[in-house]
């Protein structure tokens, strides 16, 4: 393991029945992150993580977890929230809780302990003794993520986590998120709703087709953009025109274009001396979503869109 | 490697805990007893229509001292063979008409009458279909002979002595001690096989819970398959070992009861405690291998209902398995003996035969370390194809890398 990766990955492939999942992702999340891998569904998000954490060997390519090359061997020290949450029904939410812990060598006493103390501190203590298959699917869900971090897990891995959730629940995971970052875990997790990783990430990976399309910072990805004018004049035509880049496009009653390479001040210049009488000016910079647009394309993005609507209708 | 037990005992002991709490188990104690006890009850009930049933029953139509000597003939046979090997007579009174009375008699099936015993001592007459004549005709020679001797040495004033033979009681012979322990390697053949039988399919469908409800994700992802696999194992053998020892409970009291029926006075040639030792220790074998299988098996199917079609060809896979085993019994050392000891799925079955027949310990802690070993390698196999076919994590080195310990990931060009 390089110095401060929780996780590498190189070159992993995988094909399924002749089809190519995951082509050459390249992953490296630095240890205390939290890291977002971004893309549609289908994109190949959930084959990597089960790479990553060895429930499917790759058919190429190589990964260490933690600095073991075999991640089972790291499997005390990291906890999995799959995309498929599974629970046994019959079991209390304490023994669900306790049974994960377990399963990653937390003795069951401990877990148990543990798992009342989550829930309570979580205001669930009065489903303390209750079986799973009485909780509704979020309450289910939360109970398996505590059964993801009952053994303070050095990393943390996440399928979906949002998935199913509603906007309460949505923020309360952003939250908790945050907190198990703060005491020092790496957290790696999946989504195809770009705002939970624009808000929680430090690094990304964007996925579509199976095929890597980004890795890196949140603000490399965004600085590959630059920044978008939005320009409001009185004068519908003039000198002040010739200022503009060339791809400018006037929708709505606005001009959009993006910041031209000399600056901003040559072209405020250029505006007010050709007489475009300026009514309205912003300049923002480009968001994630803007960003993975540009990344992994037009189609993948629309797709993520359509997943997320879906996902919205679902919660609802 | 402790790693593997250690998650295999978290995983056997929440499915344990799971099985053994929860409604059904006590529904699943209950069944065989209640089974065994309804089957006590109603064959109870049916014993002396049984017995009826056996021979066809045989209506005389004789002179009423002829009659008599008959039924005197056909009482001492039954004392002598038991009641169920000698017909039932009905004595009936001749009429002037004996062939309309006996043909009448045949065509009445309230009468109940197979065959018609007419005519005298020195010539009688059996009618009745061929079938049925045919099944009584040499016991009824018998028993009128019998008839025939009385009844010349009344009439010859020659009274009749009964042979009175003296027994000399040894406490065993070669031929009885053969005898016996062939009976208790079949019984315990018969115990691993049937329990194994009743138990073991419970492993079928073990796995497609955790498909169902998706758990198999999270432990796939936290412990190796081989110890998912083990813990199951040991939890339903677990379970098993409970219902064994509850439904042996209730035996032994049972048996405590009629024990004066069934003293058996030949120990098995390794003794008793071995005996009993051995035959909880092949069933747990024999459990864990075909239970094994069962799993690897039960792990490809999708559903219960992929389950259920595998039962029957998997059932007649154990009696095949059972009838090579039960050629042992009477063949000590011999081809068929080697055979069904060496084969691992019926090793357990023939090394309880072997225990009963042969009093070589040594044998049976090699055949245990055999039996255990190829548990192992099921159970690697087993969960080497649910990764392969289930997960579809097939790595470079292919199914064959199945004993590999440490897997190399194929360095990028």
């Amino acid at each position: 393991m390089k110095d401060g990766l929780a996780i590498e990955a190189k070159g992993l492939r995988k094909i399924f029945d002749g089809k190519v999942a995951v082509d050459g992702v390249d992953i490296a999340v630095p240890e205390g992150t939290i890291y977002g891998i971004l893309g549609p569904n289908g994109a190949g998000k959930t084959t990597t993580l089960r790479m990553l954490l060895g429930i499917i060997d790759p058919d190429q390519g190589e990964r260490t977890l933690l600095g073991r090359d075999r991640p089972l061997e790291a499997a005390h020290i990291v906890g999995y929230l799959p995309e498929e949450r599974g629970l046994y029904p019959a079991m209390t939410t304490r023994d669900a809780i306790a049974f994960m812990g377990a399963l990653r060598g937390l003795p069951l006493d401990v877990g148990k302990k543990r798992a009342v103390g989550l829930l309570t501190d979580n205001g669930l203590a009065d489903y303390v003794n209750k079986p799973i298959r009485s909780l509704s699917k979020g309450m289910a869900q939360t109970v398996q993520l505590f059964g993801t971090i009952v053994h303070r897990p050095k990393l943390i891995v996440l399928d979906e986590p949002f998935s199913g959730l509603d906007a309460i629940n949505q923020g309360r995971l952003e939250y908790l998120i945050r907190e198990e970052a703060a005491d020092g875990a790496t957290i790696i997790f999946s989504t195809h709703i770009i705002a939970h990783a624009e808000r929680l990430c430090e690094r990304i990976a964007i996925i579509a087709g199976g095929k890597l399309r980004f890795e890196g910072k949140v603000s490399d990805a965004r600085e590959r953009l630059r920044p978008q004018v939005r320009l409001r004049t009185r004068a519908a035509d003039g000198a002040w025109r010739r200022a503009l880049p060339a791809d400018a496009e006037h929708r709505d009653g606005l001009w959009h274009f993006e910041v031209p390479v000399g600056g901003i001040e040559p072209l405020l210049k250029a505006l007010v001396e050709g007489g475009a009488g300026i009514e309205e000016l912003s300049i923002e910079r480009p968001g994630l979503h803007d960003a993975f647009v540009a990344i992994a394309g037009p189609t993948a993005a629309r797709e993520m869109e359509e997943n997320a609507a879906e996902e919205i209708g679902a919660a609802a | 490697m402790s790693n593997v037990f250690d998650a295999a005992w978290v995983i056997a002991r929440r499915d344990f805990v799971a099985t053994v709490w929860s409604r059904t188990f006590l529904l699943f104690l209950l069944a065989p007893i209640i089974a065994v006890g309804f089957g006590v009850i109603i064959s109870t009930m049916t014993e002396q229509a049984d017995i009826q049933a056996r021979q066809p029953n045989v209506g005389v139509l004789m002179e009423p001292d002829s009659a008599a000597a008959v039924r005197a003939a056909n009482a001492r046979l039954a004392h002598a063979v038991g009641a169920f090997d000698v017909p039932e007579l009905k004595l009936i009174d001749p009429e002037d008409d004996g062939a309309r009375q006996a043909e009448r008699l045949l065509a009445d099936s309230d009468s109940n009458i197979a065959v018609i015993l007419t005519g005298t001592l020195a010539r009688p007459t059996l009618t009745g279909p061929e079938k049925a004549t045919q099944s009584v005709e040499r016991v009824m020679a018998l028993i009128i002979e019998d008839a025939r001797r009385s009844a010349a040495m009344q009439s010859a004033g020659i009274r009749e002595l009964p042979v009175a033979i003296r027994t000399v009681t040894t406490e065993k012979s070669g031929g009885s001690v053969n005898m016996v322990r062939h009976g208790l390697a079949r019984i315990g053949q018969g115990i691993i096989f049937v329990l194994t039988l009743l138990l073991a399919g419970m492993l079928l469908s073990n796995l497609v819970e955790e498909k169902s409800n998706k758990v198999i994700e999270v432990l796939a992802a936290a412990v190796p398959l081989d110890a998912v696999f083990l813990g199951k194992l040991i939890a339903m053998l677990g379970v098993s070992v409970v219902g064994v020892i509850i439904w042996g409970g209730i035996a032994g009291v049972a048996l405590l009861w009629i024990q004066d029926w069934i003293s058996v006075p030949v120990t098995p040639a390794v003794g008793w405690p071995a005996y009993c030792l051995l035959l909880l220790l092949y069933f747990a074998a024999n459990y864990m291998l075909l239970g094994s299988v069962f799993l690897g098996i039960g792990g490809q199917a999708s559903n219960v209902r992929e389950v259920q079609t595998l039962s029957m060809p998997i059932t007649f896979a154990q009696v095949m398995i059972f009838a090579l085993a039960s050629a042992v019994v009477g063949n000590n050392g011999g081809t068929m003996t080697m055979i069904a000891a060496i084969f691992p799925l019926s090793s357990p079955m023939a090394m309880i035969a072997i225990a009963a027949q042969s009093g070589t310990i040594w044998w049976h802690l090699v055949a245990l370390v055999w039996q255990f070993v190829w548990v192992a390698l099921i159970i690697r196999v087993s969960a080497r194809l649910f990764r392969l076919t289930v997960l579809k994590s097939a790595s470079p080195e292919g199914f064959f890398a199945i004993f590999q310990r440490k897997r190399r990931d194929t360095p990028l060009p």
